[in-house]
Parts: structure tokens; C-alpha cells; sequence
């Protein structure tokens, strides 16, 4: 072993430039794809952001009233700030919803946890376009939820449930609650159930040792499906478009139809890196937040 | 009776979750024209009916041709990178890290118009091209993590008794690195395809008129002509996705049990 491994070390310091250049070989695709169809295109946007329009056409010369009209036209603020709230709703609806079911799989036993776990990915990758569509067949007037509704006798006619704010946000809470629970259960499975027990022993009640234990243990998980659902929804383009009206127009719809209805590249580029400092701004936040608790905890 | 009551609440919420899938699997089956309730009869017309429609079947191919050259893209460059940032230490490599998965976190929106605005400049033409450029950028992150995954796990003593043995740097990677990484490598295929096959905005806004996916044909359809052929798409498509990532989870879940 001894002698077989001898012509390596001695060839160890020319070893130094193979590595660099393998490392060329190795990382050159992936950042080239990067910089050339992520970076670039998206420093293209933040320039036209800049130019001004004018007679239907893009005008290379300096100007800030792109930005101006997004911050004041009260129109573009109150699209802005509906997302937003989209955002937050939904975010607490999938913490709600989603925090018992992900503490019931991580304290299920072990083989019904696998296919639990199993049966919650069919939804995550189930296509957008379809379990967004299939709500239009659940709340429409001839849905299951009127035909339900109207069997029990609860109600006389079709009630109309389709293109409102109750529609898109049930649609979106359905859309984004796997990637609440994922992240919860990752976090809820690796607590280790005596640190409970140990709670309760030493005479703390069930609430208290929620609060005091599983709650601050947990945090990691709760904070990273926050930031993944809220950012998720806030992009959201086809739940909107599909299930509600005209007044439900989000963040997405109304910078593709600047970009596909109007043409107007800059305003929509403007728009549209107002809304990627709104996305970066949060996973700052998010990344304090993060590491504050980390200093906490030691 | 807090556990019956978080088993119920459990129960509730996967029903939630799963009602609409079941409902569009259900009324696929359904002998009616109309998408009502209840659903009545038993048919699998509206099966036979969509894969005779030329467009779907059309969009079905395009959806497989598109998600195939973009899962073989971003396998292969994903796996690169991730062999890259896994074993050596260098300066940016957290970053670089980061950055190869920014495209999950940064709006579909944004990345969307900024390659449109990127390759009018360049006067390319929307299509397929286009789009798989798009679908490579939103696969990498999910080939990355997987690969990285299987390459943390990875016994790299294995290797140097391979080269102690005599094979040459070369050979072992053949030989001995790449059956030992291709599950996660699998795996990180059948996601980074699903994730191409599935998607709807990225695909919408770079697609041009001439190019229909699967996505922008039920899309098409909702809003066009709403026929139960819409409901038996769907259910392909959905098997197809899930079959996909069950047995990527297969592949990727395997070597933990061993």
C-alpha cells in the first residue's frame, strides 16, 4: 500500500494547475449559463428601466419617470401593495394550516411517516396549471362546492364563488402550502421527542412546552417556508389570471401585460426590478433574522 | 384526544390538497360534455378524443422534446458545477453556491422578460430554443442539490484505492465516481425534466406564437374551448410528473437505507 501510494505524493505539487483548470472544466458551463442568461438579461432590464418611452417606442436617453410614475400612480402602488398582502395572508394561512400537519408526520411512526411524506409530494409537484384549474371546477356554478352546498340544502341557488379575492387566495393557499409544511416537517422530524418529555417531567403543561421548546426549536423551519411561500405567492401569476377578476391583478400580470399589451419595456423593467428589490430585500431580512438566531441560541 | 384531533386535522388538510386533483382525474372519466356535478356515466371517450386532437398531441411532443434536451442540459452542467463546488475549497464558493440556485428564489416573471428583453437585443426569435434556455436556468438548482447531496455521502477513499490500484484519473471517475454518483445524477434528470415539462410562466413568455407546450395548450384550453379532453390531458400529465418523481425519490432515497 505503502509503495503503491509513493508516486502520488511525489507528484503532489505539479498537482496544483491541473486542479485549476480542472476546475475551469468543471464550473465554466454552469457560469457562463449564469452570467449569460441570468446576469446579463437581468442588468438589461435594470438599463431599459432607464430609457424613456415614447410614441410606442423604446428611446435610449436617461430618465427617472419610470420609476416615478410606478412609485406615484396610485394604480401601480395599489397592485403593489395587494401582492403584498396576498403575501402575508397566505404565508399565515400555510403557517396555520401547515404546523399541525407537519408536526403530526415528524411524531408519526416511522413506515406511515415514509408514505405520508410520500403522498404530501404529489401535490409539490403536481402541475400549477392544472390544481389551479381544478378549482374552477370546485367553487364554479356548477361545482362541487355549490352541488354540495345545494344538496344539504344549505342554499337555494348557485352561489357565485369564482373570480374574487376568496378564490385566489384559497387557490394559492392550496398551491403553496407543501412548500410551507416540507420545510417544517425537516425541521419538526429532527427534534427529539424526550426533549418534550423532559418538559413536562419538570411540570411544564402541554402549552408551555409548545411555546418554550418545540416553538423556538422549529424556528429555522417556520422562517424558510415564510420567506419560500411569500415570495412564491407574491410572484404568483396563473392562480390570479385564472380564478380571479379583473381587481385581483398582481405584481406578474401587470408587468407582462406592460411587457405583451402595451410594449412598454421600461416602465414594465422598471416595475419589474422594483419588485426584484422587494424579493432581495426579504431573503435579506431573512438571512439577519437567521443569523441573529443562530447568536441566540448559542 | 390531542392526537385524534391532529390526526383529524391532518386527514382534513391532505383531503384539501388532493380534492382537486381528484376531481379533474374523476371528471376525466366522465361520460358528460359538461364539466358538472355529479359526474355521470363512465367513459374514456374524452381520452381517445384528446389524443386524436392534433394540437395536443403536437403540444405533446414539443413538451417532450423541450424537457428532454433541458433535463440533459442541466444534468450535465449541473453536475459539473456541483463536483466543482463540493470538493474543492475556494474563494466565492458559498456565493457561487448561492447563486446557482438564485433562479428558484428570483420571480419567474422577472427571469422571463429579462431573457425576452436579452434575446430581442440579440434579434433571436422566441421558440424553443429560447425556452430551453429558460427551463435549464429553473433546473439547475434541483440537479445541483441532488448531486451534492449523493456527492457529500460519498466515500472518497473508494477513489484513491482505485488509483493506488493503478487506474488513472480518468478511468476512476468512469469506473468508479460515476456508478457511485449516478442515482443522484438520475434523480437530478427526472427533476430537472419535471420541473421543464411542468412549467407555465417562464415557458409563456418565451415561447413566441409558433411553440405550444403541454401547460400553454391546457392554459389555451381553459380559456378557449373547455372540454373534458382538458381533464384527460391533465391526468396524463399529472401521472406522468408523479411516476417521475417517485422514482427519483426511489433513486435519491436508496443509499441511505444500504
Amino acid at each position: 500500500m505503502t509503495a503503491a501510494s509513493l508516486p502520488r505524493e511525489g507528484a503532489a505539487p505539479e498537482a496544483r494547475e491541473p486542479v485549476a483548470a480542472k476546475l475551469a472544466v468543471q464550473l465554466g458551463p454552469g457560469l457562463l449559463w449564469l452570467v449569460a442568461f441570468f446576469a446579463v438579461p437581468i442588468v438589461l432590464l435594470l438599463v431599459y428601466s432607464f430609457y424613456r418611452f415614447t410614441d410606442g417606442v423604446m428611446i435610449e436617453t436617461f430618465t427617472l419617470e419610470n420609476y416615478a410614475r410606478a412609485l406615484h400612480d396610485t394604480i401601480y402602488v395599489q397592485v403593489f401593495g395587494k401582492s403584498l398582502r396576498y403575501g402575508l395572508v397566505v404565508t399565515l394561512a400555510c403557517l396555520a394550516i401547515g404546523y399541525p400537519v407537519a408536526y403530526f408526520l415528524a411524531r408519526a411512526a416511522t413506515r406511515r411517516r415514509g408514505l405520508l411524506f410520500l403522498a404530501l409530494i404529489i401535490p409539490f409537484w403536481t402541475s400549477i396549471v392544472v390544481r389551479t384549474y381544478a378549482w374552477k371546477m370546485l367553487l364554479g356554478t356548477n361545482g362541487l362546492v355549490n352541488y354540495t352546498l345545494e344538496a344539504l340544502g344549505l342554499i337555494g341557488a348557485p352561489i357565485k364563488m369564482l373570480y374574487n379575492e376568496t378564490a385566489v387566495l384559497v387557490g394559492l393557499t392550496h398551491v403553496f402550502l407543501p412548500f410551507m409544511i416540507l420545510p417544517l416537517y425537516a425541521v419538526l422530524e429532527k427534534i427529539d421527542p424526550s426533549l418534550e418529555e423532559a418538559a413536562m417531567d419538570l411540570g411544564a403543561d402541554r402549552a408551555r412546552t409548545f411555546l418554550r421548546v418545540i416553538l423556538p426549536l422549529s424556528l429555522p423551519g417556520i422562517s424558510t417556508g415564510c420567506l419560500l411561500v411569500f415570495i412564491l405567492t407574491i410572484g404568483s401569476y396563473l392562480t390570479p389570471d385564472l380564478l380571479g377578476g379583473p381587481s385581483e391583478m398582481m405584481i406578474s400580470n401587470l408587468i407582462r401585460s406592460e411587457y405583451y399589451v402595451t410594449f412598454n419595456w421600461p416602465f414594465g423593467g422598471a416595475l419589474a426590478v422594483l419588485f426584484l428589490i422587494i424579493t432581495l430585500a426579504m431573503i435579506v431580512v431573512y438571512n439577519r433574522l437567521f443569523k441573529l438566531e443562530r447568536i441566540v441560541g448559542n | 384526544m390531542r392526537g385524534i384531533v391532529l390526526k383529524v386535522w391532518a386527514a382534513l388538510v391532505y383531503g384539501f390538497l388532493f380534492l382537486p386533483i381528484l376531481i379533474v382525474i374523476l371528471m376525466s372519466f366522465g361520460a358528460s360534455k359538461y364539466s358538472t356535478f355529479p359526474v355521470r356515466g363512465f367513459s374514456l371517450k374524452w381520452y381517445g378524443r384528446a389524443f386524436a386532437d392534433e394540437q395536443i398531441v403536437s403540444a405533446l411532443q414539443t413538451s417532450v422534446t423541450i424537457s428532454v434536451i433541458a433535463a440533459l442540459l442541466a444534468t450535465t452542467v449541473g453536475t459539473l458545477a456541483a463536483m466543482a463546488i463540493v470538493r474543492n475549497r475556494f474563494r466565492g464558493r458559498e456565493l457561487l453556491h448561492a447563486a446557482f440556485l438564485a433562479p428558484l428564489i428570483i420571480p419567474e416573471i422577472i427571469t422571463g422578460i429579462a431573457l425576452l428583453s436579452f434575446a430581442t437585443l440579440l434579434s433571436l426569435q422566441g421558440g424553443i430554443a429560447l425556452v430551453v434556455i429558460g427551463h435549464v436556468l429553473i433546473g439547475l438548482p434541483f440537479v445541483l442539490t441532488v448531486v451534492s447531496t449523493r456527492l457529500y455521502g460519498f466515500d472518497r477513499s473508494l477513489e484513491e484505492a482505485a488509483m493506488d490500484l493503478g487506474a488513472n484519473e480518468a478511468t476512476t471517475f468512469r469506473r468508479v465516481t460515476l456508478p457511485l454518483i449516478m442515482p443522484g445524477i438520475l434523480g437530478g434528470l427526472l427533476l430537472a425534466f419535471t420541473v421543464s415539462f411542468d412549467n407555465f410562466l417562464i415557458t409563456y413568455l418565451l415561447a413566441g406564437s409558433e411553440v405550444t407546450t403541454i401547460p400553454l395548450q391546457i392554459y389555451s384550453m381553459i380559456r378557449f374551448e373547455f372540454t373534458p379532453k382538458i381533464h384527460a390531458v391533465s391526468t396524463v400529465i399529472v401521472f406522468v410528473s408523479v411516476s417521475l418523481i417517485l422514482l427519483s425519490q426511489l433513486l435519491t432515497r436508496e443509499r441511505r437505507a444500504a
